[in-house]
């Protein structure tokens, strides 16, 4: 998978990279028991510090998208259902719209949830 | 026209490889020292301590004659994509010699009667550390080796990491299988054969073990993870046969397509990572030097490389 970070964006660097897992896991491009990159080698490859690449996966797994286990990585989640194609260019669009705002997948579901 | 203080040879070697050079020079000053402390301890030794000069330290001139001559090779990269390998698998060595030479003379100071370190634990575990302990060392040296080569050149604001893995499929293992099995019996017999200083406690069980062991680490645990970012691709193989992992920065890529490809015993070529037979991603340099994975993935690797040469040529 493509990872894509700016580094003169105003969206923090961990949330760029967490935005690029969840475009993946939206898109399809990565599957339920897929592997992440391990922090390390992510963080080497972005020059970025590790902790940054290691805070973008506890996010992910704070949001139930991927699990982090020890030995074996960061794995997407057991359970994600892809969505349609048209959902998917919607959830791609709040999500870039939602990382341009500096907001979480948590806020944005949350705000999701009010507006029900 | 004048080369300054250095020979002609030396001044283009120690521009293209100083990191090879530094690592040889170290070689050279390890077992010079190690016979030295032989030849101090010799009236505290066995009558017979002579193995510990011809079976730790003589075999080590052969290695450092190959390094050497690596070192003097009129290539326009002089070994410079292998340090990785090189120095993982040389300071190994360095590891488990030094080791052994120590455990040696640790066991055979002030001894009757001379004993190979094969024979006790603390011998068998010194080595066996002391090889790992190199093998970890040697493989951060070679990262730092290449990482000045494959930085980014220039301070962009964008960044990206494309990321694969290749795991082996039955050809592969087949092929290693082979080419370990013939390799291990020759040296097994050449040594059988030929030196002396292998009969006392170091029985051909114990080798043929190691080589198992070996071979089967290999084929079982390896794979391959593959990192296209836009200052270099990166093929890396696990733990033992890191021999087969190449890099190049973007800047030396002169094209980038798919190709089929099949492992193939007792092939000796690092540059291509071929694991399993299928689609590979085949990166031709500006020099003429091909460079091959095996990839499912290998069509999207080349879109990804293209764009990354693209965006590279417009900033």
């Amino acid at each position: 998978m493509l990872f894509e970070i700016d580094m003169l964006s105003s969206a923090p660097i961990y949330g760029q990279i967490a935005a690029c897992v969840r475009r993946a896991i939206a898109g399809g491009d990565l599957k339920p028991g897929s592997k992440l990159p391990p922090s390390r080698d992510l963080a080497r490859e972005l020059d970025v510090n590790m902790h940054t690449v290691q805070r973008a996966y506890s996010q992910l797994r704070d949001e139930g998208l991927i699990e982090l286990r020890q030995g074996r990585g960061a794995i997407v989640a057991s359970g994600l259902v892809a969505p349609s194609a048209r959902l998917n260019s919607l959830i791609h669009d709040l999500l870039n719209e939602a990382d341009a705002r500096g907001l979480t997948t948590a806020e944005l579901a949350r705000l999701m949830e009010t507006m029900r | 026209m004048s080369t300054g203080r250095y020979a002609r040879w030396a001044r283009p070697a120690l521009t293209v490889n100083p990191v090879l050079l530094g690592f040889t020079a170290i070689y050279v000053a390890i077992v010079a020292l190690s016979f030295v402390a032989v030849w101090t301890l010799e009236s505290r030794l066995p009558r017979d301590a002579r193995f510990l000069t011809s079976y730790w330290l003589e075999s080590e001139l052969i290695a450092i004659a190959i390094y050497l001559a690596w070192i003097a090779l009129r290539r326009h990269n002089r070994m410079r994509h292998a340090l990785e390998t090189v120095l993982p698998i040389g300071v190994c060595l360095f590891g488990a010699d030094a080791a052994g030479l120590t455990a040696t003379l640790w066991l055979n100071v002030d001894a009757t009667a001379f004993r190979m370190p094969f024979g006790s634990l603390l011998g068998v575990g010194l080595i066996l550390c002391g090889s790992f302990a190199g093998w970890l060392l040697g493989r951060y040296l070679g990262s730092l080796a290449v990482s000045s080569r494959l930085r980014r050149e220039a301070a962009s604001s964008r960044r990206s990491a494309w990321f694969a893995e290749t795991s082996p499929d039955r050809s592969w293992r087949l092929a290693t299988g082979i080419t370990t099995g013939l390799i291990a019996l020759g040296l097994i017999l050449l040594v059988q054969a030929t030196s002396p200083a292998y009969a006392p406690g170091s029985p051909l069980p114990i080798q043929l073990l190691a080589v198992a062991a070996w071979a089967f680490g290999v084929v079982v645990g390896d794979q391959a993870t593959i990192s296209i970012t836009d200052a270099a691709i990166k093929v890396r193989t696990r733990l033992l046969s890191n021999n087969v992992g190449w890099s190049v920065s973007l800047s030396e890529i002169d094209g980038a397509r798919v190709i089929a490809a099949r492992p193939e015993p007792l092939r000796f070529d690092r540059s291509r990572c071929v694991l399993r037979t299928g689609p590979a991603l085949e990166i031709k340099t500006v020099t003429g030097d091909r460079y091959a994975v095996s990839l499912d993935q290998a069509g999207e690797a080349v879109a990804v490389i293209e764009a990354l040469r693209s965006a590279a040529l417009a900033g």
